[in-house]
């Protein structure tokens, strides 16, 4: 089992991360340049940058969405989405561990604050997995990977608070260690391969939207030339 | 293959129309015989379906913007069905198979599948092929019970406008004669025929029409109002709906009468060139939209004017908005403005004087979603309405958010399905005004009028008057002394 761990917390850890760096990279490079050939090809270049930076905003913050039908869904969504933000990165855990490996460091949240921080996304993922289950619209929609995804999210948190209080449980640590390392690892490399892609593409998603508006002159045209079809009546 | 094709749009759920009579029997709905489609198809792609649309979806990738947006789409779509509680289609059926993020996801799977790296490589080794007739026959039903609204967009949180995919999907099935056949022959003769608008109302009968207006006005206002045609060098040339010359004449004479009162007779013209708002293009097809704006803009430079004016219609404007700056360029292009932007101008002047007395019924206003959804024109006509009607009340939701008239996206002018306009997407939309209690219902669009007034016959709603903005200003306005009465 230790051997399991160090593998874990030694190469499987590097890998993880290179899987993510990498990954991260081409998605970016191939947002960038998509989004740069598309307003190349545009008719309309002019793009409402603000707008668009605020309707980014706006999703961050989702107050607006408050204001909507599903209220529990949004709370949770945002509760675990902060949760999964702060926790993996500002853990006192988690930045030994890196500063033992690389040397590098930054502040931390206090481990009470990082506690409520887990727990609150516990429960929002189990709302979210609850919609999932139970929602007319949201079941009929899921498939395996939309409910392994929040198995796996459930999976990391647990497993990482059990492995911050030994105490509270009577599984054996060695194994709830071997299961955070493993599962959180997971996440990493799911990142760019998986709908958690959102994590990656989120910035850009308002300016795909706002360019894919923006149509291309002749692009009809050429279209019907390719299919063989130039020339023809409607 | 018919009974695989969504929802047939006869079904409405029981529990619909609580309160209402039933909505007459509509004429049985004869699904397409080769497709299953609830509306009438011209023809059908004769050879392989399932190679032709991968062909099709293949060459629109890549001469398009779309390409980007599908892969990014097909990588964050979380399915978290957010956007079902926004849709008053799903909100009316409850059938899973309306939910926004199911639609668009019909065509993100095909784009997974056939166009990524791992689809390939998934159907190499499995042998299988994902798309099937079956597949396109279920699109092909589906995009067409989409409105096009876009309410959904407010609420995705990766930002999908599936919308936008809805009109993708709609485009591309066109490209192989899957589109309703109301819409394909109307767009036919705007771009092809003699009349070139898709009412085919000859230039003579449009002059005729005109004429028969002014003398209207002549008799019941007592002023002589012209409606300038082809005049060069004005600021606006005047596109409305075309359908509006044969359906609409309250709208058409309160527009030019507000001009008249204004005295801004000579800012506006029709031109007898072409005179056609309706884009059909914006619901169905880029190559038709782009091939249509472009008619708008000759005629425009041909007389030498300076902006489009839109009449009252929605999806006119918004097509002519986003798409004149789309083909033609956004340098130079010329501005597209809607008549009630013009008139709201005219009223901010004090350059109109409104009767308070003439409109006491209760009246309403309906948001057409082409022109509300993005907050273009939102209060600009509440404040012309509220400058007049004493007894101005506002439907919930309204303004971006409000509900949809149910004959979105082109549908209004598929009559084979007006059972499923009224009866489920319309459903929503006859509570909202049953419960306003409005004598008017203000819609200044041409599709919203005529769905909304079939929407208030199937639901008993026997009181309520579907009119357009410049219907209830032709009555209030007050002309100058020494004119009218």
């Amino acid at each position: 089992m230790n051997t399991w761990v160090a593998w874990a917390r030694g190469p499987f850890l590097y890998l993880a991360f290179s899987v993510l760096a990498v990954g991260a990279l081409r998605q970016w490079a191939l947002a960038i340049g998509e989004l740069a050939r598309a307003h190349r090809m545009a008719g309309d270049q002019k793009v409402p940058w603000r707008w668009m930076f605020k309707k980014s905003l706006g999703w961050i913050v989702p107050v607006n969405a408050l204001r909507g039908t599903r209220i529990p869904f949004t709370i949770a969504s945002a509760v675990f989405h902060v949760g999964m933000l702060l926790v993996p990165l500002f853990l006192a855990g988690h930045v030994a561990l890196i500063e033992r490996g690389t040397g590098i460091s930054w502040p931390t949240l206090p481990a009470v604050a990082a506690d409520i921080l887990t727990l609150a996304a516990l429960a929002g993922l189990v709302v979210l997995l609850l919609y999932r289950l139970f929602e007319r619209a949201a079941r009929f929609l899921s498939g395996p990977q939309d409910y392994l995804l929040l198995v796996l999210c459930i999976t990391a948190f647990l497993t990482g608070y059990l492995v911050a209080h030994p105490e509270r449980s009577s599984l054996p640590f060695t194994l709830m260690y071997l299961g955070h390392l493993l599962s959180a690892e997971l996440i990493l490399v799911l990142i760019p391969f998986s709908k958690l892609a959102h994590a990656l593409l989120f910035a850009s998603t308002r300016i795909v939207w706002e360019l894919g508006w923006h149509f291309v002159p002749g692009g009809g045209d050429k279209v019907r030339a390719a299919l063989g079809k130039a020339g023809e009546p409607v | 293959m018919a009974e695989k094709t969504a929802v047939n749009p006869g079904a409405a759920p029981q529990s619909q129309e609580a309160r209402a009579p039933r909505p007459p029997e509509a004429p049985k709905l004869l699904p397409h015989k080769l497709l299953g489609t609830s509306y009438f198809l011209e023809r059908l792609y004769p050879g392989d379906r399932v190679k032709r649309f991968l062909e099709i979806f293949g060459a629109v990738l890549k001469y398009t913007n779309y390409g980007h947006l599908v892969d990014t789409y097909a990588r964050v779509g979380a399915k978290c069905a957010n956007c079902a509680c926004a849709c008053q289609i799903y909100l009316a059926t409850k059938d899973p198979r309306d939910v926004p993020c199911y639609r668009t996801n019909l065509l993100l799977e095909i784009y997974r599948r056939h166009f990524t790296f791992r689809g390939v490589v998934q159907s190499k080794v499995t042998g299988a092929m994902y798309l099937t007739e079956e597949k396109i026959s279920e699109l092909a039903e589906s995009v067409y019970h989409c409105t096009g609204c876009r309410r959904c967009s407010f609420e995705c949180p990766m930002g999908i406008d599936h919308g936008l995919v809805t009109h993708l999907s709609r485009y591309i099935l066109s490209e192989m004669d899957i589109a309703p056949k109301a819409l394909v022959v109307a767009t036919r003769e705007q771009l092809e025929g003699k009349t070139g608008n898709t009412s085919a109302i000859p230039v003579a009968a449009l002059l005729d029409t005109l004429d028969f207006l002014a003398d209207d006005i002549k008799d019941e206002k007592g002023v002589r109002v012209e409606f300038p045609v082809d005049k060069e060098g004005r600021e606006f040339v005047f596109f409305p709906a075309v359908s509006d010359y044969l359906l609409e004449a309250d709208t058409l004479k309160g527009i030019a009468l507000t001009f008249h009162a204004a005295g801004d007779a000579d800012r506006w013209t029709i031109g007898t060139g072409y005179y056609d708002g309706i884009n059909y293009g914006l619901f169905y097809s880029d190559w038709c939209a782009e091939r249509i704006v472009n008619k708008e803009i000759d005629e425009t430079r041909r007389l030498n004017g300076r902006k489009i004016l839109i009449g009252e219609c929605g999806h006119a404007s918004r097509s002519a908005k986003l798409f004149v700056p789309s083909f033609a360029g956004a340098k130079g292009a010329l501005p597209v403005v809607n008549i009630m932007e013009v008139t709201v101008e005219m009223l901010r002047q004090g350059k109109l004087k409104l009767d308070p007395n003439v409109i006491t019924e209760r009246v309403t206003y309906h948001d057409p979603c082409n022109i509300a959804r993005t907050g273009w024109i939102v209060d600009q006509p509440r404040e012309i309405l509220r400058s007049f009607c004493k007894n101005y009340v506002d439907m919930e939701p309204k303004g971006e958010k409000n509900y949809c008239c149910g004959g979105g996206g082109g549908t209004v002018s598929v009559d084979e399905i007006r059972r499923y306009r009224t009866g489920v997407t319309g459903k929503l939309k006859a509570e909202q005004i049953r419960r306003t209690g409005a004598t008017y219902v203000v819609a200044p669009c041409a599709n919203c009028k005529k769905q909304l007034r079939e929407v208030c016959e199937d639901h008993g709603l026997e009181g309520v008057q579907v009119v357009g903005l410049h219907d209830l200003l032709y009555k209030a306005i007050v002309l100058g002394e020494g004119e009218g009465r």
